[in-house]
């Protein structure tokens, strides 16, 4: 049945069918881009993909979403998306993830992955899958829509060599976008306005297609070199290519080094920290996410260090700045990304590592990416901290 | 095209002068050199020559949720 299911693209002289058959994708948002995707790799004969999203599908996703129907509305829209998909072709392996990547989707499956397709719809996810992306060395395809617009921007990370990534071509403007989602003190706002950006199935199934046929083409086209933009235009039809170029001190791939290595290990920090400390004693340990260390109000603690604390900041908001004795917001809160080994023993001795992962570079210059495994970065589980975040509705931190 | 300028300057003023949404994000582009610009690089001669043609884009972010 397969090969007579595919007999017309073994026509195509540039297509090969074994090597579609054999690559993993991974799709990151599962609506109107994610879906066109995601049935463009179906329809192609793709082997396995899995499917990472978080939301609920609303009446609204059915004029942009060929894989949905009126009675999935309220339905997970990876579960609505791989059911849906796997009508069209029985024998496709995908799986629905449904919940935040940054919980559900681990280094090592992106690290499996021939290639991951980004179809979310904020600046700080994309950024988040951009990073995991640089980091592992898996080829990245950025996919972007408005009204009129489609972009399609292709990263082909690797290990081996530096290309430039997602925030090498990111205006500052668009940081700017994200810090009006933080409060002063660096902790999320409770309310933040969303912009809604309107989009049409044209320019998400435009964008679509470009983006699978740029994955496609890639090895074929004299292009994996370095990374590219495709800029559609799809009232004329016109599209612009151009070559994005390294930004220096880039806050996404500036710090990595040739020959990195990923590994996983349990949170606890002793002993295994000391085992790595001993190879980098001088080498900072960069977090993945923003860590609260400590809150302390500066009326009712003025002689007291505080709380320690040492989760990842995305669990809390704003609100975590106030103090519940005084009820003023006083609560100095601090945050940081990176530690040296002598703080961590010394300070937050028996606790979890927070986070997605850590970064460190021992003195033989390799540098290491350690996944912490278990649920830490899960937002809104296990802290009874004022400023808490909910499992789902506080802690939408879509941009 | 002052050479000192910057392509955020550059941005502002189409932003400015088209009156283009202010609450969209741009990126500028050397169409002729196919190179997506630094905003912070300044537009000298070797990044911009005279007559390149530059295209203002914007930096589009719909999709879907996908959280992170």
């Amino acid at each position: 049945m397969t090969t007579e299911r595919y007999a017309r693209h073994s026509l195509i002289d540039w297509f090969d069918q074994d090597a579609v058959k054999a690559q993993r994708l991974v799709v990151v948002g599962a609506g109107a881009v994610g879906n066109e995707v995601i049935k463009d790799l179906v329809l192609l004969g793709a082997g396995a993909i899995d499917v990472f999203d978080w939301d609920l599908i609303e009446v609204h996703n059915l004029t942009r979403s060929v894989l949905f129907r009126e009675r999935d509305i309220g339905r997970p829209k990876a579960e609505a998306a791989a059911e849906r998909a796997r009508e069209l072709d029985p024998s496709v392996c995908i799986e629905p993830h449904v919940g935040d990547f940054w919980s559900t989707l681990t280094l090592s499956g992106v690290e499996r992955a021939t290639a991951v397709f980004c179809c979310v719809d904020n600046f700080e996810a994309r950024i988040r899958l951009n990073r995991v992306c640089a980091i592992v060395g898996t080829p990245l395809l950025n996919v972007g829509i408005d009204s009129r617009f489609a972009v399609v921007e292709r990263f082909p990370f690797s290990r081996d060599r530096r290309v430039p990534c997602y925030e090498c071509g990111l205006p500052p403007s668009a940081y700017a976008e994200i810090a009006k989602r933080y409060s002063c003190g660096g902790l999320k706002r409770v309310a933040v306005a969303e912009r809604k950006v309107p989009t049409t199935i044209l320019t998400s199934s435009a964008a679509a297609s470009l983006a699978v046929s740029m994955h496609l083409r890639a090895p074929l086209d004299g292009l994996p070199g370095s990374s590219w933009r495709h800029f559609q235009d799809t009232f004329t039809g016109h599209t612009t290519t151009t070559e994005l170029t390294p930004l220096d001190g880039c806050a996404g791939c500036g710090d990595l080094q040739h020959g990195r290595i990923v590994v996983g290990a349990c949170r606890p920090i002793e002993p295994r920290l000391a085992i790595v400390r001993a190879r980098a004693p001088a080498s900072p340990v960069r977090f993945s996410d923003r860590v609260v260390t400590h809150v302390r109000c500066v009326v009712c603690d003025a002689n007291d260090p505080g709380e320690r604390i040492f989760r990842v900041a995305d669990r809390y908001d704003e609100t975590l700045a106030a103090c519940p004795a005084c009820g003023e917001r006083t609560r100095e809160v601090g945050l940081r990304e990176q530690f040296d080994y002598g703080e961590l023993l010394r300070d937050y001795a028996g606790r979890d590592l927070p986070g997605k992962f850590i970064v460190t570079t021992l003195n033989d210059g390799i540098q290491v990416v350690i996944e912490l495994k278990g649920e830490d970065h899960v937002r809104g589980e296990g802290d009874s901290t004022d400023g808490r975040q909910d499992s789902e509705g506080g802690g939408d931190d879509a941009a | 095209m002052p050479r000192d300028q910057r392509g955020a300057d550059l941005i502002q003023g189409a932003i400015e002068n088209w009156s283009l949404p202010r609450d969209t994000d741009y990126s500028l582009v050397n169409v002729t050199k196919g190179r997506v610009l630094q905003p912070n690089a300044s537009l000298s001669s070797d990044i911009v020559a005279d007559a390149d043609e530059l295209e203002l884009q914007p930096v589009l972010v719909a999709g879907s949720h996908g959280r992170g």
